[in-house]
C-alpha cells in the first residue's frame, strides 16, 4: 500500500510538461509509421486487426495529396518543441499554445474517426492509437492549464 | 524614527516585496492575464473546425498527372471468348483450370504472353476448357493493390481485360507500376465507370474476394505462382503450351 502511496506521490512530482513531452513523441512515432508506409507505396501492417488497408487505401487517408499522416507528424513534432520549451522557461504561452493545438488536433481526429466508422466502414487501429495520444495529451495540457501557477519556475536568488 | 519603528517597516517592507513575488509567479507574463480557458478552447475548436473544412475541401485525391497515364497500356484478351466475373470460357467446357497467381509475378507475365495466347485461340475458342483465376495475392502491396483494381473490373464485366493490362503495365515489384493513379489510369482507358470503380476498389468485398482466393490456395496447397490445376493436376511454373493442351485433352478424354 505504501509502495502505491510513494508512486502516486511520485508521479505528482512529475512536470506535466514531461508527460506531454513523451505522448507527443510516441504520437510521432505512431504518425512517422504510417507516413513512411504511405509514403513507399505501401500499406500498413495491423497483424489479425483488419482495417488499416481500408483506411489507408480511401480517398480520406491524404489531404491535398499528402498523406495525412504527415499532418500528424507536424503536429507531433510541434507539439513536442512547444512541451519541452514550456517546461524549460515556464512561460504560459507556450502551454497555451500547447492546449489550444491539442484541441485542434482532437477535433480533426472527432471527424477522421466519423469517417472511418461511416463513410470508410473500416477502423485504423494505428490511427486510434494516434487519436487517444491526442486526447491524452489535450486532458493533461487541461489539466497543467488550470494549475498553470504551480509550474512557473522559481526565481533565481538575487 | 524609533528603533521598533524601522523594524516595523523593514517588515512591512519585506511582506510587501513577497507579496509581489508571489503575484509575478502567478501571472508572469502580461499575456498569460489575456489568456482564458475559454477563449483558448474557442481558438482551438475554430482552428480545427477549419482544418476539418480544408481537409473536405482538398481531401480529394489529385487526378493522375499526364506522366503517369501516359505510359499506361491497355492490352485485351479476345472479345469472342465468354466471360463471367473471374472465370473465361464457356461454363459448359468439360475441364476447368484454376489458375493461381499474382500479379506483380514476372512468371505470371511471362505466361500470359507465352502459353496463354494459343490457349485462348485453340482450347478456349472452342469451348474445351474455362480457366478459373485465383489471386493469391502474395507479393506485397501493389499485389493487393492491384486485385482490388481487378476485383473492381470485374464488377463491370471486364475483369480479363484488366488481367491482360495489368500484365502488360508490370513493373519491378511494388515500384509504383501498380500505384492507385496508374490503376485508375488503367481502368480510365479501359472505358470502366471510374466513381463505380474506385468506390468497388476501396471496398470491403474486394478485401473479402481476395481473402478468399487465398484461402483456395491454401486449400489446394499451392504455394507459388503461376500455378495451374487441372482437374486436380497441378502445373507449377510455367508449363509449355503443349504440356498444357495435352493435359487438358487428358482431362477431357472419357
Amino acid at each position: 500500500m505504501s509502495l502505491v502511496r510513494g508512486a502516486a506521490a511520485r508521479l505528482r512530482h512529475i512536470h506535466p510538461g514531461a508527460v506531454l513531452a513523451t505522448l507527443d513523441l510516441i504520437g510521432f512515432a505512431i504518425a512517422g509509421y504510417l507516413a513512411s508506409v504511405e509514403l513507399r507505396g505501401d500499406l500498413p501492417y495491423c497483424g489479425p486487426l483488419k482495417g488499416c488497408e481500408e483506411v489507408a487505401l480511401s480517398e480520406y487517408s491524404r489531404v491535398g495529396g499528402v498523406p495525412v499522416a504527415v499532418y500528424g507528424m507536424v503536429l507531433s513534432i510541434t507539439l513536442f518543441l512547444l512541451a519541452i520549451a514550456w517546461m524549460r522557461s515556464g512561460r504560459i504561452e507556450l502551454l497555451a499554445a500547447h492546449y489550444g493545438l491539442s484541441l485542434l488536433g482532437v477535433v480533426f481526429e472527432i471527424y477522421f474517426t466519423y469517417l472511418e466508422l461511416f463513410v470508410i466502414g473500416a477502423v485504423c487501429v494505428w490511427c486510434a492509437a494516434y487519436g487517444l495520444t491526442l486526447v491524452a495529451r489535450f486532458a493533461v495540457a487541461l489539466f497543467a492549464w488550470r494549475r498553470r501557477a504551480a509550474y512557473v519556475p522559481a526565481e533565481a536568488p538575487a | 524614527m524609533s528603533v521598533r519603528q524601522a523594524a516595523q517597516t523593514r517588515r512591512e517592507r519585506r511582506v510587501a516585496e513577497r507579496a509581489g513575488r508571489q503575484r509575478a509567479r502567478r501571472d508572469p507574463h502580461p499575456a498569460a492575464r489575456r489568456l482564458g480557458l475559454g477563449s483558448l478552447s474557442v481558438l482551438g475548436l475554430v482552428g480545427g473546425l477549419a482544418v476539418v473544412t480544408l481537409a473536405i475541401v482538398f481531401g480529394a485525391r489529385p487526378a493522375p498527372t499526364p506522366a503517369e497515364t501516359a505510359v499506361v497500356r491497355i492490352a485485351h484478351v479476345p472479345a469472342d471468348l465468354a466471360a463471367d466475373g473471374f472465370v473465361l470460357g464457356r461454363a459448359d467446357a468439360p475441364v476447368t483450370i484454376d489458375l493461381f497467381e499474382d500479379f506483380q509475378c514476372p512468371a505470371c507475365e511471362a505466361w500470359s504472353r507465352n502459353v496463354f495466347p494459343s490457349l485462348a485461340s485453340n482450347e478456349l475458342a472452342a469451348g474445351a476448357v474455362r480457366i478459373v483465376f485465383h489471386d493469391m495475392a502474395f507479393l506485397g502491396a501493389e499485389s493487393t493493390v492491384a486485385g482490388r483494381a481487378a476485383y473492381a473490373a470485374a464488377q463491370q464485366g471486364r475483369f480479363w481485360d484488366m488481367w491482360a493490362t495489368l500484365y502488360a503495365n508490370q513493373g519491378s515489384e511494388n515500384s509504383g507500376a501498380f500505384s492507385r493513379a496508374r490503376l485508375i489510369a488503367m481502368a480510365d482507358r479501359l472505358g470502366l465507370d471510374l466513381a463505380t470503380f474506385q468506390s468497388a476498389m476501396d471496398s470491403t468485398a474486394a478485401e473479402a474476394a481476395i481473402e478468399g482466393s487465398r484461402a483456395d490456395a491454401a486449400r489446394a496447397g499451392v504455394t507459388s505462382t503461376p500455378t495451374l490445376i487441372i482437374e486436380g493436376r497441378a502445373f507449377v511454373g510455367i508449363e509449355p503450351y503443349p504440356d498444357v493442351a495435352a493435359a487438358i485433352a487428358a482431362a477431357a478424354a472419357p
